[in-house]
C-alpha cells in the first residue's frame, strides 16, 4: 500500500507491519464492523447463502493462489481436495464423533497430507504435464470417494451432523454467516503471512525460473511440496466447512468442473496478489448468478425453445466469456484495475 | 479365445477412434505448440452442425459435409484470430486457461441449442455387423479405422514431404527463426487450426453416427490425454498408436479383469495410465525429449 | 498536499451507493412475493443438466394442472400460485433454492420435487420448516427412515424386484431351459443408477438364484460393447439396469451388434421409459422390459388418462409426452386433493403441518385412475403394485393385462449395504 507523503517507518520492524497508518487501521475496524452489521441489515436467507458459498470458495481459492500463482504449480484438481477435506471432516465428526472446531484443522491437515502425495509429480513435470497429473488426480480421488462404499457412504453420500458451540447451534444462515466471515477471515490472513514471507519470496523465485531459484538454494524440493501442502490444507479448510454447512458429502458434489471455475477465479482475480481471488470470486459468482437468474428468463422469452436449457448454458457461456475476454483484454486480472483506480485515487490531483 | 478376438478388435477399432481425436490435437500442438482442450468441443460442434443441416432443416447429406467443412474453416478462423493470437508469448497458464474458457464456452453454446435429447443421425451406414467367423466386427467402427490410418498416413506425408508440412514443422520450432525464411508464421497457424478443426468434424460426425448422439461427445478429450501421453506430444503416428493402446487397454481390462474391481474400472483406466506414463516415461514412446537451455 | 474534502466525499458517496444496491436487491427479494388470497406450492427440480427433460415434462404437468384447477376456482375459491426454481443437478443450488422457495409469500404448503440425490440433502429441513415434499421418485434414502418426503410410486427396488419374479414365474419357464437364470447389472455407477441394487441383490440371493456379474458405465457413455461381452462372457440371461432412457438406446444399439438380443433378456427401470428412447433405439429396443408403476397412456378409457390427455391438446394442441408427465400430475392431484381434505377438517388457515397429517394418514385415495389407490401411514411410498411392460412395434405394451404385486422389502436391509 502506498503512505501518504510525510508518513515513513522508522525501523525494519515497523516497515513489515501489513497496516501502518491511522487511516489504515480506521478503515480496517469499519470494514470489519461492516462484515459484521452485515446480516442485521441484510435479513433475506436466500442472500446470505450465497455468500456463505462464496466465502467457501473464496477460502479454497486463495489456496489456490498461493499454489498456482505464486507458486506457478498448475492444479486442476482443487476441486477434489475440497472433497478430501470435506469428507475428512464428515468421517471425523461421524465416526470419531469429534466436535467441529477439531474436525476443521484436521480435515485440512489430511487434505495437505493427501495433497503432497499428488504433488510429488510436480518435481519432475511441468506445464502440461503437470496438469495432466492434477487431472488425473481430480478423477482418481473422486473415483475413490465413489468406490470406498464402506468408508464414505460412496454414492449415497454422508450425512453430516451440525456444528455446536456449547448451546449455540449452527443451523441458520445467519449463524453460520459469522462463523464463515471469521474463518475466511483468519485464512486470508493466514494466506497473507505465508505470501509476506520467505516461503511467498520462495514460491515467487520458483514460479519465475526454477533453475535460479535452485541455484539461489531454495530447495525445489522442499518448497514445491510445501506450496502443494499449503494449498490443499486451504482447500481442506474449505472442504470440512462445505461439509457441516451443507450436513451432506455427495461424491457429485465436486466435479472437474468445480476445478475449471476456481482456476478461472484466480484467472480473472488476478494472480499473485492477496486480494485477486476476492475479487475472482465476487466477479465470477455474481456473473453466474445475473446469468442465471436475471438473463436466463430474457432469454427464454426471445427463444422460447431454448428456455429450458438456458440458464446452465448461460452459466457456462458467461463463464467461457469471461475467461476469454479477460485473457485477451486483462490478462493481469481485476486486481491490476483496481491498483490502478487505488492509484489514481490516492494520488489524486495529481493523476 | 473368440472372447479375445472379439475384445481385441473392437479395441482396437474403438482405440482408432480415440487416435483420430488425438490427431487432430496433436496437430495443434505441432504447429503451434498450443494445448487444445477444447478439442472435444469442437468434435461435438462439427457432430451437431452437422446434424443440424442433415435433421434439422433436411438438406441432402452432401450439403451436410460441405456445411459442416465450411463451418469448421470458419470456425478455426476465428479462433485463431481472436484468441490465440494475443496470446503468443504469455506463459503455459494463460494459453491452457485460454483453451479451457473456449471449451466451457462452447459447451454452454452446444447446451443451450442442443441440450437434453439424444439424437440419431440417419444411418449411412448398415447397421449389419461383418462377422470374420464368431467375431463382429461393426460396419461404422471399420470406416471409422479406415478413414483414421488414411489420414494419418496423409498427415505423415503432409508434414515430411510437403512445403506447407516443412513450414509448420519449423514454426513449431521457432517462430523468428523460420519468418526469417519467408514462412508467413499467421498463415501457417491458421492452417493448423482449420486442418484440425476439420479433423475433428469428421471425427464427430464418425462418432456421432456410431450409436447416438449427445453431449457426451466433449468428454472424448479426456481420452485424448492418455493417447497422447502414450504416443508422445511431436508424433503423429504416435497419435493413433496411442490412442489404440488406450482402447485395448480399457477393453482388456473390462473383460478380463473386470470382476476384481467390480465394475466401473473403464473410465478410470486412461487417468492410470496417464499417471503411470508421466512416471515413467512423460515425454511418450515417440516424443521429443525436451532440453532446455540456460 | 491532497484535497482531502473531496476524497472524503468521493469515499462517502461511493459507501452510499453501495449500501444503497444492497437495499434495493433486498427489497427487490422481498417484493417478488407478497399477494395473500393465494397458496404457494413449490416446484423444486433440475430444470437444467442431466435429467432436464424427465424435469420439463413433470413441469409441465403441474404447471398445466394447476391452470386448469384454478380457471375451475382453484380451491375453496383461492388460487394455486406454483412457484418454479431451478436446481441445476448442483447441491448448494438445491439448499439456496429451497431458501428461496420458503421465503416466498404465503409460504408454501407442499413441494413437488424431482428427486434426485439432492433429496437426501434437504430431507431433514424438509421437517425442520414444516413443508411436506411430494417426489417423483422412489429413492431409500429419501423414505427411510420416514420424514416429510412422500412418493407416490413404489420405489426402484420394488419394481426391479417385482420384474425379477414375473421372469421367474413366467419368461423363463416358457425359455425351456433346465436351469436357474443368471442375473447381471449394467448400470449408472450413482445413486440412481445403484438405488435398487442391493435390496434387489438380497431378494435374488433369498430366492436361491447368482447375480454373476456387474457392470457400470459412464452416463454419457458413446460405447458399451466392452461390459456387454463381459457379461455375457460371465453367462448373464437377464440384464438389469437403472438408466434414463436416452442412455439405455446406446447399450440396446450395442446389444444388437452384438448379437447378444437373441440370448440375453434386458430390464431397466421406469426412468428408462420414454419417447426419447423409442426415438434413439429406433427398433433396437425390440423386447425390452420395464416395470411401470401407473397406467399407459394408451389407456384413454381411464378418467385420468383422458384428462391427461385433454390437458396437453388444450395447452399444446398435440400430446407432447408419453410417459414422464405422470409424475407431474399424479403429485399436482395428491397436494390438491390433500389441501382440500385438510380444509375440510380445519378450515383456514392451513399449514403445511396439517398438509403433513393429512398426507400421513391418507388411505385408499384414488388419482382419478392414473396408478393404483394411494396409502400412507408410517411408510412413504403410495402402493406397491407396477405393470410389466415390453416395447413391441416401437410402443410400449403391457405384458399382463393387470398390475402385480411387488414383493415386501425392508428398507433397513439397504441402509445396512451389501
Amino acid at each position: 500500500m502506498t503512505l501518504p507523503c510525510g508518513i515513513y517507518s522508522t525501523d525494519y520492524s515497523k516497515d513489515t507491519f501489513i497496516i501502518k497508518t491511522k487511516t489504515q487501521w480506521a478503515l480496517a475496524i469499519i470494514f470489519i464492523f461492516l462484515l459484521f452489521m452485515f446480516p442485521l441489515y441484510v435479513t433475506s436467507e436466500y442472500f446470505l447463502n450465497i455468500i456463505n458459498m462464496a466465502c467457501i470458495t473464496l477460502v479454497s481459492v486463495s489456496g489456490l493462489n498461493i499454489l498456482t500463482g505464486y507458486c506457478g504449480q498448475i492444479s486442476i484438481a482443487q476441486s477434489a481436495f475440497m472433497a478430501v477435506g470435506a469428507y475428512a471432516s464428515g468421517l471425523l465428526a461421524v465416526k470419531l464423533s469429534l466436535p467441529f472446531w477439531i474436525c476443521l484443522p484436521g480435515a485440512g491437515l489430511i487434505a495437505g497430507v493427501v495433497g503432497l502425495g499428488f504433488g510429488l509429480p510436480s518435481l519432475r513435470l511441468k506445464g502440461f504435464y503437470l496438469v495432466m497429473a492434477s487431472l488425473a488426480a481430480q478423477f482418481i480421488i473422486i473415483f475413490f470417494a465413489i468406490h470406498l462404499v464402506t468408508v464414505t457412504g460412496g454414492t449415497s453420500g454422508l450425512k453430516v451432523p451440525v456444528p455446536h458451540l456449547s448451546f449455540i447451534v449452527f443451523e441458520s444462515e445467519r449463524s453460520w454467516y459469522f462463523l464463515i466471515i471469521i474463518i475466511t477471515c483468519i485464512m486470508v490472513f493466514i494466506s497473507t503471512g505465508v505470501v509476506r514471507g520467505k516461503f511467498g519470496r520462495a514460491f515467487i523465485a520458483i514460479r519465475d525460473n526454477e533453475l535460479a531459484a535452485e541455484s539461489m538454494g531454495i530447495s525445489l524440493f522442499h518448497y514445491k511440496l510445501l506450496a502443494f501442502f499449503i494449498g490443499c490444507f486451504f482447500a481442506g479448510i474449505a472442504g470440512s466447512i462445505w461439509a457441516h454447512y451443507i450436513n451432506f458429502v455427495h461424491p457429485e458434489q465436486f466435479s472437474l468442473m468445480d476445478s475449471i471455475w476456481q482456476l478461472g477465479m484466480i484467472i480473472v482475480g488476478g494472480m499473485g496478489s492477496i486480494t485477486g481471488p476476492i475479487f475472482g470470486v465476487l466477479f465470477l459468482k455474481g456473473l453466474e448468478i445475473i446469468a442465471t437468474d436475471f438473463f436466463s428468463p430474457w432469454i427464454a422469452n426471445l427463444f422460447p425453445s431454448l428456455g429450458a436449457t438456458a440458464p446452465q448454458a448461460m452459466g457456462q457461456i458467461v463463464f467461457g466469456l469471461a475467461i476469454v475476454s479477460f485473457l485477451i483484454f486483462e490478462p493481469r486480472g481485476i486486481i491490476h484495475q483496481w491498483k490502478m483506480l487505488k492509484n489514481y485515487y490516492q494520488r489524486w490531483p495529481f493523476t | 479365445m473368440t472372447y479375445f478376438f472379439q475384445l481385441l478388435l473392437s479395441g482396437i477399432m474403438v482405440g482408432a477412434i480415440y487416435g483420430l481425436v488425438a490427431l487432430g490435437f496433436i496437430l495443434i500442438y505441432k504447429c503451434s505448440a498450443v494445448f487444445n482442450f477444447a478439442q472435444g468441443e469442437l468434435l461435438c460442434l462439427g457432430a451437431y452442425i452437422f446434424y443440424a443441416i442433415i435433421v434439422q432443416t433436411e438438406m441432402p447429406l452432401w450439403v451436410g459435409f460441405l456445411g459442416t467443412f465450411l463451418f469448421a474453416v470458419l470456425l478455426a478462423l476465428a479462433i485463431e484470430r481472436f484468441t490465440l493470437r494475443p496470446m503468443i508469448g504469455q506463459p503455459i497458464l494463460a494459453i491452457i486457461m485460454m483453451t479451457i474458457g473456449l471449451s466451457v464456452l462452447f459447451k454452454g453454446i452446444l447446451t443451450l441449442f442442443w441440450a437434453g435429447g439424444w439424437r440419431t443421425y440417419p444411418p449411412f451406414f448398415s447397421s449389419k455387423g461383418i462377422y470374420l467367423g464368431k467375431v463382429v466386427l461393426s460396419q461404422q467402427y471399420l470406416y471409422s479405422f479406415t478413414i483414421c490410418v488414411v489420414l494419418v498416413f496423409a498427415f505423415t506425408y503432409f508434414f515430411r514431404y510437403t512445403k506447407w508440412g516443412l513450414a509448420m514443422r519449423g514454426t513449431a520450432e521457432g517462430h523468428e527463426l523460420v519468418q526469417s525464411m519467408g514462412v508467413n508464421v499467421k498463415t501457417v497457424f491458421a492452417l493448423a487450426w482449420i486442418i484440425a478443426t476439420v479433423v475433428s468434424a469428421i471425427g464427430g460426425i464418425l462418432l456421432g453416427s456410431i450409436n447416438v448422439l449427445n453431449l457426451g461427445l466433449t468428454e472424448m478429450v479426456l481420452k485424448v490425454f492418455p493417447a497422447v501421453m502414450i504416443g508422445g506430444l511431436e508424433s503423429i503416428g504416435g497419435a493413433l498408436i496411442g490412442g489404440v493402446i488406450v482402447g485395448l487397454l480399457e477393453y482388456m481390462t473390462v473383460g478380463y479383469l473386470g470382476s476384481v474391481f467390480g465394475g466401473g474400472i473403464r473410465d478410470i483406466i486412461a487417468y492410470i495410465i496417464i499417471l503411470v506414463m508421466l512416471i515413467v516415461k512423460p515425454y511418450g514412446l515417440f516424443g521429443w525429449r525436451e532440453i532446455k537451455r540456460v | 498536499m491532497r484535497n482531502f474534502g473531496s476524497k472524503f466525499v468521493f469515499t462517502a458517496s461511493m459507501l452510499l451507493v453501495l449500501t444503497t444496491l444492497i437495499l434495493v436487491y433486498e427489497s427487490a427479494l422481498a417484493a417478488e412475493s407478497a399477494k395473500p388470497e393465494e397458496i404457494t406450492i413449490g416446484w423444486l427440480g433440475d430444470m437444467s443438466g442431466p435429467v432436464s427433460s424427465l424435469a420439463k415434462q413433470h413441469h409441465m404437468m403441474s404447471s398445466i394442472y394447476f391452470d386448469y384447477l384454478n380457471k375451475q376456482g382453484g380451491i375453496d375459491g383461492v388460487k394455486v400460485k406454483m412457484v418454479t426454481t431451478d436446481t441445476h443437478y448442483q447441491a448448494p443450488r438445491v439448499i439456496s433454492e429451497f431458501k428461496r422457495l420458503m421465503m416466498q409469500k404465503p409460504s408454501p404448503l407442499a413441494i413437488l420435487t424431482l428427486s434426485s440425490h439432492d433429496t437426501e440433502t434437504i430431507k431433514d429441513r424438509y421437517k425442520k420448516r414444516k413443508v411436506p415434499a411430494i417426489a417423483n421418485s422412489g429413492s431409500i434414502p429419501a423414505e427411510y427412515p420416514p420424514g416429510w418426503v412422500f412418493c407416490p410410486w413404489p420405489t426402484y427396488a420394488h419394481c426391479a424386484c417385482a420384474f425379477v419374479d414375473y421372469y421367474l414365474e413366467k419368461i423363463w419357464p416358457a425359455k425351456g431351459m433346465n436351469r436357474k437364470p443368471r442375473f447381471a447389472w449394467l448400470t449408472w455407477d450413482n445413486a440412481y443408477g445403484r438405488a435398487p441394487m442391493i435390496l434387489t441383490n438380497k431378494y435374488i440371493a433369498k430366492k436361491g438364484l447368482e447375480v454373476v456379474a456387474t457392470e457400470f458405465t459412464a452416463i454419457r457413455a458413446v460405447d458399451t460393447t466392452a461390459e456387454l461381452m463381459r457379461l455375457e462372457k460371465a453367462g448373464a440371461d437377464v440384464i438389469l439396469s437403472n438408466i434414463n432412457a436416452g442412455p439405455y438406446s446406446v447399450i440396446m444399439k450395442d446389444a444388437v451388434r452384438l448379437r447378444l438380443k437373441e440370448k440375453i433378456d434386458f430390464y431397466d427401470g421406469y426412468f428408462g421409459v420414454g419417447d426419447e428412447f423409442i426415438d434413439s433405439a429406433a427398433g433396437a429396443g425390440e423386447g425390452l422390459y420395464v416395470a411401470i408403476p401407473h397406467e399407459f397412456m394408451s389407456e384413454t378409457s381411464v378418467p385420468g388418462i383422458a384428462l391427461m390427455d385433454k390437458l396437453q391438446m388444450d395447452y399444446h394442441g398435440k400430446v407432447v409426452d408419453h410417459m414422464n408427465c405422470f409424475g407431474g400430475i399424479t403429485g399436482a392431484l395428491l397436494a390438491v386433493d390433500t389441501i382440500k381434505a385438510a380444509l375440510a377438517k380445519k378450515g383456514w388457515p392451513i399449514t403445511g403441518t396439517d398438509v403433513y397429517e393429512q398426507l400421513r394418514s391418507l388411505k385408499d385415495y384414488d388419482p382419478i385412475g392414473i396408478c393404483p389407490p394411494l396409502s400412507f401411514g408410517e411408510r412413504r411410498y403410495g402402493h406397491t403394485k407396477v405393470y410389466i411392460g415390453t416395447v413391441k412395434g416401437n410402443k410400449y405394451m403391457k405384458v399382463e393385462p393387470g398390475y402385480i404385486e411387488c414383493p415386501q422389502l425392508d428398507f433397513a436391509e439397504h441402509l445396512k449395504g451389501k
